[in-house]
């Protein structure tokens, strides 16, 4: 299972980092087209859809981490039990926000699936496949939650607490 | 039931998440949904969506992923030591001597970074050390670290301008330009605090470091020479209009991967973890970005920021009373949020106030960043202090104490900027394009 759950988060983090190289050689490719007389179509579109998938598929590997911001002041003065028991809370409701979250993409990918909605530039790039990107990359990110409310149910340390510590101390 | 009672409801509900230590970004998209929900008649589910999508999915943040990627490549070289070698040699006979070093590395580093954190860290890993061995005061080698640290929020390329930005719809690159001139002026302010304070406690400074020939000054400093190069490149291009932020950023990342590769600092693995990094940083700024977008439409279904700026102009204030006002309120709200989120939380809810207060929407960008720099030197959220308190294992007060100078010379250069607009203003209206 957890090994399972690894390989997912390597995977997301991978495609998500895959985007923003693209996001760089896209906006490369562009200005050096310019020079050189080449048009590099929709360069600018593209960029954006890379930003937009890349961001969302980087979600649940920048949770793991620890990455993602919030308020300590509270929680860092609470112990043992309590502050498990408003952990607990917390990740309740941010894994209940990612679901919800998660879905309303996902029928938003697939609505514009069955549109058939495209971007306005030349290309006209199928709007579903980025959608889907993010949808994925919600899902991703809302397992990465639950992961983590388990291991505070259980007891264990969730992956995040790791980052967050060391993010004080560096 | 009326709009300032939702109004009073949501915030508090904001502050109930937030201490709750629920995720920034949730938070701004849980008060969203919440607000769309039970306040308006809209179809709460795919409104956040589309929100969501189409915040991301704009070419205009492209910046933001590709200048904290620079960063990464930059932060990972050997930038640290060759910044305290190269500038050493140079500030030895200004009074206050090496603290400089603190400022003028900060000022330089801020300009391949974005981040503020990342400054005073990337700044102080040499500096602490090397200033503590030759007898530096430890107060003032934190307070000088934790002010000019700052810095990397306004001197371009600033992330929190790119977010202030894109939320507020202004041109990125005009942001960046107003930057500059407010940016040096801070640095002087820093630095002429330093030599004061050195010329007046001359029993506490060690004694100065033999003078070194000119010829070996220039070697000491060559190294920090192409570094200088790709700034003034980056910001340049910018500023002549020859290229997009989006281009400078691109074409920044390829010139700090050859930097990095000349100086034999960029192995696979250090650049695997600057994409790692830099993907993972980006990803935090741009989920609140997505959540402060869902938070800015619900607000503009609820009223609110409307109602706020009906009310603002109905009173009559002058801006200078406005100002005071947000100032006191900024301050207050960067104690317990990080930057970015003070950022977004402006534009999202006070920014048709601030609009209706006839205030330009592109100095009062450069206002609040300046705000903001001060949140990141004030306990008992202050993410300079974090860094610092990581770095030299002291008490987070003792080094916000240390810190409260340069707190009140931004103070000094907010009321400044007030004063004298044009110092925000004025280089950008020179622009080409």
């Amino acid at each position: 299972m957890r090994q399972a759950l690894n390989y997912l988060f390597k995977f997301s983090a991978g495609l998500a980092a895959f985007f923003l190289i693209a996001i760089a050689l896209l906006i490369l490719a562009q200005s050096i087209g310019r020079v050189l007389g080449i048009a590099v179509h929709d360069a600018n579109e593209m960029a954006g859809f890379a930003l937009a998938a890349g961001t969302f598929l980087a979600l649940g590997p920048a949770f793991r981490a620890g990455t993602h911001i919030r308020v300590q002041i509270v929680l860092s003065h609470l112990k043992g039990g309590f502050r498990r028991v408003m952990e607990t809370i917390t990740l309740c409701a941010a894994s209940f926000l990612g679901g919800y979250f998660a879905w309303w993409v996902s029928v938003l990918a697939e609505e514009s699936y069955s549109y058939g909605d495209t971007s306005p530039g030349v290309l006209a790039f199928p709007l579903w496949i980025p959608q889907a990107a993010m949808a994925f990359g919600l899902i991703v990110f809302t397992i990465a939650m639950i992961e983590a409310l388990v291991d505070t149910v259980c007891g264990r340390a969730p992956a995040f607490a790791r980052g967050e510590a060391v993010e004080l101390n560096e | 039931m009326d709009v300032l009672q939702i109004g009073l409801i949501l915030m508090g509900l904001l502050f109930l998440f937030l201490g709750a230590g629920l995720w920034v970004a949730l938070s701004l998209f849980a008060i969203g949904v919440f607000a769309l929900d039970f306040f308006t008649s809209a179809q709460t589910g795919p409104i956040i969506a589309t929100t969501a999508w189409s915040s991301l999915a704009t070419w205009s943040l492209a910046p933001l992923p590709l200048f904290i990627w620079m960063g990464e490549i930059l932060f990972r070289s050997r930038l640290s030591e060759d910044m305290f070698t190269g500038l050493a040699p140079w500030l030895n006979k200004l009074p206050g001597r090496l603290l400089h070093v603190n400022i003028l590395g900060c000022g330089i580093f801020a300009a391949v970074s974005g981040s503020s954190a990342a400054t005073a860290a990337t700044i102080g890993r040499m500096s602490i050390p090397e200033l503590r061995k030759q007898g530096y005061p430890d107060k003032l080698i934190l307070g000088t670290l934790a002010g000019s640290g700052t810095l990397g929020l306004l001197i371009p390329p600033s992330i929190i301008l790119i977010v202030y930005g894109v939320s507020a719809e202004l041109s990125i690159a005009r942001l960046f330009i107003a930057g500059v001139l407010p940016g040096a002026m801070l640095i002087i302010l820093f630095m002429s605090f330093v030599g004061i304070w050195a010329t007046v406690n001359k029993d506490k400074m060690p004694a100065a470091e033999p003078s070194i020939p000119f010829a070996d000054k220039i070697r000491a400093s060559g190294r920090l020479i192409p570094v200088i190069t790709l700034i003034a490149a980056v910001i340049g291009s910018i500023y002549g209009g020859i290229a997009t932020p989006t281009e400078a950023a691109a074409f920044g990342v390829v010139g700090a991967l050859i930097l990095s590769g000349i100086s034999g600092s960029l192995t696979r693995e250090s650049l695997m973890d600057g994409i790692m990094g830099a993907t993972r940083t980006s990803c935090m700024i741009c989920f609140i970005l997505a959540g402060a977008a869902v938070l800015t439409v619900a607000m503009g279904f609820t009223g609110i920021p409307r109602e706020l700026a009906a009310w603002i102009a109905q009173m009559d204030l002058s801006p200078y009373a406005l100002l005071a006002a947000l100032t006191v309120f900024f301050i207050v709200l960067g104690c317990f949020l990080d930057g970015i989120s003070v950022v977004v939380l402006t534009t999202s809810v006070i920014l048709p106030m601030v609009q209706a207060a006839g205030i330009d929407l592109l100095w009062f960008g450069i206002y609040v960043v300046l705000v903001v720099e001060m949140s990141q030197i004030t306990p008992p959220v202050g993410f300079n202090l974090f860094v610092l308190q990581g770095l030299t294992g002291k008490n987070l007060f003792a080094i916000a104490l240390a810190a409260l100078p340069f707190f009140f010379l931004l103070l000094f250069a907010v009321v400044l900027i007030t004063v004298f607009p044009e110092i925000a203003t004025w280089l950008p209206q020179q622009m080409n394009g």
